[in-house]
Order: C-alpha cells, then sequence, then structure tokens
C-alpha cells in the first residue's frame, strides 16, 4: 500500500465534502504549501490513529510536517497494520 | 432592499419509530448522519449539513465574490450536544465526543465559511427555534446599515438527538408514541386538540444579496425578532403577544406594507396547545383574509433551522402554484388549510417562535 494514496484518500476524507483539495503528488511536500489547514491536519491526524490503532495520547502528540515524517511517526506508535487502502479506510467509515 | 438569492434545502420525508429512548417517539431522520461519528470527527449536524452544501453553489459563492460577505451558520444553540447528560443508558444515538472544537458551533461555523472563501464577518446564532428566521434580521442590518453585499446563512441543529428527543419528550412538546398509541392521533396543528409535533433533521443553505443576482427567488421586505411581557421565562402567552410584536415590526420595516397586503401565512405550527392558541390569536388579530400553512407534520420539527428551511419549502411550493395543506387535520378549514390551495397572490409572512421567549416575522415577495 502506498502510503502516500493513502494519505489523500483520508486528508479528502477530512476535509468538509464542498470544499477543494487537491491531492500530494510529493510526499515530502510540506503541509503549509498545501490546501489543508491545522485543523484539517488535526482531523487527519485522529483519523490515522483510527487507522494505525494509536491511542488518543499518542495521536495527540503526531504533529509531522509532511506525509514521509507522519509515516515514521505512525510506525513508531502502531499497534495494527492495514495491508490494504481499503482495509485502512474501512477502520475510519 | 434584500434578495433571497440562491437555497438549498434537506428534509427527510418519512418519520421511523426510535424505540430504544427514554421516550420513545417517531422522528424525520436520516440515518446515516449518524454513521462515522463514532470516529469523534464528524458529528450528526454536520452530516446533514453537507447535504445542502452544494459543492457547485459553494465554488460560486468563493470564485465570484460580490464584495463584502458575511457568513451565518444559525445552530439554534451554542453547541452540537448530542450527549444526554442525564443518561442512565446508551441509546442507538448514543456516541462519545473526540473533537470537542468541532461540536463547538463557531468553530464549525469558521470552518465551513473558510471553505466559501468568506472572512469578512463569521458569526453562529443560537436563538433556538426561532434561529434562522431571527438572522435575517441580522442580515437586513449587515445590509442596510454595514454596507455588506451578500450574507450567507447555513443553518442546522441536532435536533434527532438524546438531550433534544428526551426534552421534548418529557416536556410533552413532541408526540411520543405513547401518547400516539393513546389517542391515535398523528401531528396536525391548530385542531381544537393537537399533541404536538414529530422531531425532524434537516438543515437550509440560503444567499442573500443587497441587489437582485442570478435571478432572485423572493424579495425579502422586511423582518423583525421580538418577545412579549410574560410571566415565565418561556413566553408563549395566549394572546399571541410575541407573535404580534414580531409581525407588527416586520410590516414597520417592510413601510409601505399594510397587513392586508399579506395573504400567504407560513406559521410556526408546532400543533402545541400552547402554540395553536398563541399563534390562532396573533394572525386573527392582525390579517382578515389569507391561507395559513405549515411544514412540521411533514417534515417534523427541525428546531433552529425550521423557520428558514419552511420559508424556502413554501417558495418552491408557490412556484409551483399551490399552498400545501396542514397534514393531518382533523377538521375541514379553508384558513388553516386542510387541503392544498392555489396560491393566493399577495405577500407572504413568514413566522418562527423559541423557547426562551423569541419571535421572528418576515415579508416576502415573490415578485422580483
Amino acid at each position: 500500500m502506498d502510503f502516500l494514496d493513502l494519505f489523500n484518500k483520508v486528508a479528502r476524507f477530512a476535509k468538509p465534502a464542498h470544499s477543494n483539495f487537491t491531492p500530494l503528488d510529493s510526499a515530502f511536500t510540506p503541509f503549509t504549501e498545501t490546501e489543508l489547514d491545522s485543523m484539517d491536519m488535526l482531523i487527519v491526524a485522529m483519523y490515522f490513529s483510527e487507522i494505525y490503532g494509536i491511542n488518543d495520547e499518542d495521536s495527540k502528540s503526531l504533529m509531522p510536517k509532511t506525509v514521509a515524517e507522519m509515516q515514521e511517526l505512525i510506525d513508531g506508535f502502531k499497534t495494527r497494520d492495514p495491508k490494504a487502502i481499503d482495509e485502512a479506510m474501512g477502520f475510519i467509515k | 432592499m434584500m434578495y433571497l438569492t440562491h437555497y438549498r434545502t434537506a428534509v427527510a420525508d418519512k418519520a421511523e419509530l426510535l424505540s430504544d429512548l427514554f421516550f420513545p417517539q417517531k422522528v424525520h431522520w436520516f440515518p446515516e448522519s449518524y454513521s462515522r461519528v463514532s470516529t469523534g470527527m464528524v458529528y450528526p449536524p454536520h452530516k446533514v449539513a453537507e447535504k445542502v452544501l452544494d459543492p457547485e453553489l459553494v465554488r460560486s459563492i468563493r470564485e465570484n465574490p460580490v464584495g463584502k460577505t458575511a457568513f451565518i451558520l444559525a445552530a439554534g444553540n451554542s453547541h452540537f450536544a448530542g450527549i444526554n447528560p442525564r443518561s442512565k443508558k446508551p441509546t442507538q444515538l448514543s456516541y462519545e465526543f473526540k473533537l470537542m472544537p468541532l461540536t463547538l458551533t463557531q468553530v464549525y461555523a469558521g470552518r465551513i465559511a473558510q471553505s466559501m472563501g468568506i472572512s469578512d464577518y463569521i458569526v453562529t446564532d443560537a436563538t433556538a427555534c426561532a434561529s434562522s428566521m431571527k438572522v435575517l434580521m441580522d442580515a437586513q442590518t449587515l445590509i442596510r446599515m454595514y454596507g455588506f453585499k451578500r450574507v450567507v446563512v447555513l443553518s442546522v441543529e441536532d435536533a434527532v438527538s438524546n438531550a433534544v428527543l428526551d426534552f421534548f419528550g418529557d416536556a410533552g412538546a413532541s408526540l411520543t408514541h405513547k401518547i400516539e398509541l393513546e389517542t391515535g392521533m398523528l401531528p396536525s396543528a391548530f385542531d381544537s386538540t393537537n399533541f404536538g409535533f414529530y422531531v425532524g433533521q434537516g438543515a437550509v443553505l440560503a444567499v442573500f444579496d443587497d441587489i437582485a443576482r442570478d435571478e432572485p427567488k423572493a424579495r425579502v421586505l422586511g423582518t423583525y425578532t421580538a418577545s412579549e411581557a410574560c410571566s415565565n421565562a418561556m413566553g408563549q402567552r395566549d394572546d399571541g403577544a410575541g407573535f404580534t410584536n414580531a409581525m407588527v415590526g416586520a410590516l414597520n420595516i417592510a413601510r409601505t406594507i399594510r397587513p392586508s397586503d399579506v395573504k400567504i401565512v407560513k406559521t410556526h405550527g408546532t400543533g402545541t396547545k400552547s402554540n395553536n392558541a398563541a399563534e390562532k390569536a396573533a394572525l386573527g388579530g392582525m390579517f382578515q383574509d389569507f391561507v395559513a400553512t405549515s411544514y412540521k407534520q411533514k417534515i417534523g420539527h427541525t428546531m433552529g433551522p425550521s423557520g428558514l428551511l419552511e420559508t424556502c419549502l413554501l417558495i418552491n411550493d408557490i412556484q409551483n402554484g399551490f399552498i400545501p395543506a396542514i397534514a393531518n387535520r382533523t377538521s375541514e378549514d379553508s384558513t388553516y388549510l386542510s387541503s392544498n390551495a392555489l396560491a393566493p397572490p399577495g405577500l407572504i409572512m413568514s413566522l418562527a417562535a423559541g423557547m426562551g421567549n423569541v419571535y421572528s416575522a418576515a415579508v416576502l415577495s415573490m415578485d422580483v
């Protein structure tokens, strides 16, 4: 599973349905250069905590600046590891 | 002048019994609005609001700015509080909050306004069930006094929730399943005996402009919100003074309009004993020749959104040439309609009321 693809799916899900979201094409693009604001990123982080079974307290400490950093942080806290995007999205739908 | 340029509505037509509540009762709802709430990132009112946040209309607002624009979230309450603090057992509507900021209506308002590119003025209103009508007075003031070109109103409330259904069931305002079985009565209004309403989820998004843009649907000639001298904090005197004060205020703002110009009334029409008495007394004292309808019997009482949402439904029905009957009336009535009627030429008076002594009225014209 490509983590950037999963990130784009989760981010689209986190933004209000009627609002714009352009998928990121690099895992190294700083979030500050995307259409994701701090509230969006808080929601994205909490969705990822659901997907990877990270407890709420740990998820609040996740403050990555890029998708690559997010993946690295999640690897340190995760208690489960979905293998496919559909499986991962199933935890938040 | 203020024009209603665009609107989107969401209502749940069918009522379904929720049997595991403290006061089992039927509700008009979107069951899918309770999916994903356990993730704690989205709550039922957010999902109901999504039904009216038309991406095309939102994009048009964002990409075609007309000048100073306000966004008002008429939420009926200051907090989307789906949790019942006195709950002793979970029901099918129970869930836990995880991301508290998104349950605060002003934070949610900021988030939606941001998606529309609105940053001049973003506020929330919490005047109970009058909320969406009361904010028309705010919109009118912003346009007339503060040079705003556009006011966008989104209205949604956490109506079908443990807290609301428990409260209204206990108060005898919503029609509980027990009373329904005992009496055989369905929700209606303005009969000799009614037993209140079903609660309903619903939302409305409306765009008001200072000039006619994009083929407006109606003109808002005057709108006003008032209260009444009352012996209790809730309001609702039997003589309908609060409704009268609001209507007189709206007619005064509309200036050249006489009461006899009003031919169509959208009532608050909850079907509670006190509202039946108050609203009928006020309308009888104000108008002679009119037809009145109510939408709550078809869509449920959507609380904060009800006033503006039902006004938009009426505008749509009038465009189709008719005024709908008040459902389930027990007697023939050509004023408080027991059957659909042709829409007479004339102005519309739209009413709403809220617990805590607040009444709102708006005079509208379909002649644009």
